[in-house]
């Protein structure tokens, strides 16, 4: 396989998205092409910092928006329920009415209807109850909408809620010490995109020349979070591994239920606006409202964070590139290795002496014909 | 993201026609929705697009038959909302292919397109943003969106090939944006 057709490869390569025999075929060939190899980091960095580029999140007010267009108003009946809701007085009376009706009625039934009356008795209660919860100010849990509603019988018929999906934020940090840092932390940003996740941080220190520590902060999802760890501890020799663990199952489920109550809680009080005359009514409705939405949005970016921490686990990986250790050697080893040392200086002594002599050579010369000069001079003086 | 078991049980609550189950339909692809489709059309346009494609999803949802998940059945409605906001908004259609020119034609500066540049600040972003559409798509779909490749063939209705061989020409024509930004910032300087 030629590089051409591998480098089309090769973005598929790291998705995992390859057949097996084109895998092991693109494989082979990184494996022996340097070339090829610095393609694959450069496309595996590129894929880093595209999935690191922001994620946008819905803007406020969207999903009011889409809820307000879709098919379950509620129904007349229930219009007539939160027009009550405006005014506790009158609700409160009707629940009076209702009580001494039924206390005077009912007795009266049962002794002309025997015992086939049961079930009507229990709808005293029932209408006690549904009075109670009409009542503005009533606890959030126990807002739902009214019997009359439509979405109120629907949802009447789904089955329990399912046992909630454990959410868990995994974290990891382990430490691997690894013969040569620069390729493991290509190796580790490989893994990284391969397993749908991206590096957040990096740091490297050296100390001289290339980079021989450093640390490393990969998120990737969830699901391959044992992957990852198993494919980075294959990096070299793990030195230290701490897994942990943190169950927010609990802290979603309280606050998915505390959003459901408070979006409720918000719709009625959308309901009651629009059914409000007076100012005094609106200013109170208003307050209300920019209450429970603050408390909206808190929960709701909690929730975010959370799901978005479970979804994809943290790595904090740190690299420590193995320092070449001395071999332990024999004692005529280190003799002769001591002999062959001296030799070596002792050459290199000569070597010294011997470029010094070269490169001073027309200097010699200059000494070689002063002395001839001053020594033919010399000669018949003395004669 | 939700299991396979969690998308039907939600699916059935969604036919129910239950508004909490909506509530919860909102809460797992809200976000996901308005991210695509801000992508996908624009900041500009992103809002409306979003809101038609949340409605879109709400009410065809009855029609989701499981054949594919949840997940990739809500990025195919998106899609599909968005490329008919492209056909309203741009008439003149440029035919997709692999081989797509060296850069479209239609360069000139696009205010969206520079108010994006200047929210978000990251050359990355813009290049993405730079892409011919064809390429854009799978790369969101793909690296931002998490879809596989053969989710993404779903969601586009084309060949897996074909997605594999976008995607590698997308990555290829990203170097090379950010290759040319990164010189116009030198020349800047």
């Amino acid at each position: 396989m030629n590089c051409a057709g591998v480098r089309d490869q090769i973005k598929a390569y790291i998705d995992g998205e390859l057949g097996p025999v084109m895998r092991r075929r693109v494989a082979n060939h990184i494996a022996s092409c340097a070339e090829c190899r610095k393609e694959m980091l450069e496309m595996t960095e590129l894929m880093n910092e595209v999935r690191g580029t922001r994620v946008v999140s819905a803007p406020e007010g969207l999903r009011e928006k889409v809820l307000g267009n879709l098919d379950f108003k509620p129904a007349a009946r229930k219009a007539w329920q939160w027009s009550l809701l405006l005014k506790p007085a009158k609700v409160a009376a009707g629940l009076v009415g209702v009580m001494i009706l039924a206390a005077v009625l009912l007795p009266t039934f049962q002794r002309s209807r025997g015992g086939a009356s049961q079930d009507r008795m229990a709808e005293a209660p029932v209408i006690a109850k549904h009075a109670v919860q009409l009542m503005p100010k009533s606890a959030p849990a126990s807002v739902e909408p009214g019997p009359g509603s439509g979405y109120a019988h629907r949802s009447a018929r789904v089955a329990p809620s399912p046992a909630p999906r454990q959410m868990i934020i995994k974290s990891a940090e382990m430490t691997v010490q690894v013969k040569s840092f620069q390729k493991a932390s290509d190796e580790a940003t490989i893994i990284a995109s391969s397993s749908g996740g991206y590096i957040t941080d990096t740091s490297a220190t050296s100390d001289s020349g290339a980079p021989t520590d450093g640390s490393l902060t990969l998120r990737v999802p969830a699901d391959s979070f044992e992957l990852a760890l198993h494919r980075l501890s294959a990096l070299g020799e793990v030195k230290a591994k701490s897994v942990s663990g943190e169950d927010v199952t609990g802290e979603t489920v309280d606050l998915d239920s505390r959003l459901r109550n408070l979006r409720a809680e918000e719709r009625q009080y959308l309901d009651i606006m629009n059914r409000a005359k007076r100012i005094p009514d609106v200013v109170t409705v208003t307050n209300e409202l920019s209450r429970v939405r603050g408390e909206i949005e808190e929960s709701q970016g909690r929730l975010k964070y959370l799901k978005s921490s479970a979804a994809m686990s943290t790595i904090n990986l740190t690299l420590t590139q193995k320092k070449p250790r001395p071999v332990p050697q024999s004692s005529i080893q280190k003799t002769f290795n001591n002999a062959v040392g001296s030799l070596a200086a002792i050459g290199n002594s000569f070597a010294s002496v011997l470029i010094w002599l070269v490169v001073y050579s027309p200097f010699w010369g200059l000494l070689l014909v002063i002395w001839l000069y001053s020594r033919k001079h010399a000669e018949p003086t003395r004669t | 993201m939700a299991s396979s078991s969690d998308e039907r049980k939600l699916a059935a609550e969604l036919r129910r026609g239950s508004r909490e189950a909506f509530e919860k339909l909102l809460d797992l692809y809200e976000d996901r929705v308005y991210n695509l489709a801000y992508r996908m059309v624009g900041p500009q346009d992103a809002d409306d697009v979003a809101q038609d494609a949340l409605i879109e999803i709400c009410k065809a949802v009855g029609s989701f038959r499981g054949d594919s998940s949840l997940s990739t059945w809500v990025h195919r409605v998106t899609v599909n909302v968005c490329l008919q906001h492209r056909r309203k908004r741009k008439p003149e259609v440029i035919p997709i292919e692999d081989e797509l020119p060296e850069r479209q034609p239609d360069t000139k500066p696009d205010p969206g397109d520079m108010a994006l540049r200047n929210e978000v600040k990251s050359r990355v972003d813009a290049a993405i943003n730079d892409l011919p559409e064809a390429h854009r798509d799978v790369v969101i779909l793909h690296e931002l969106q998490g879809l596989t490749y053969a989710e993404c063939a779903k969601v586009l209705g084309c060949p897996v090939g074909t997605v594999k061989s976008r995607l590698s020409n997308a990555f290829g024509k990203l170097r090379e944006l950010l290759r040319n930004y990164a010189a116009e910032g030198e020349v800047a300087l």
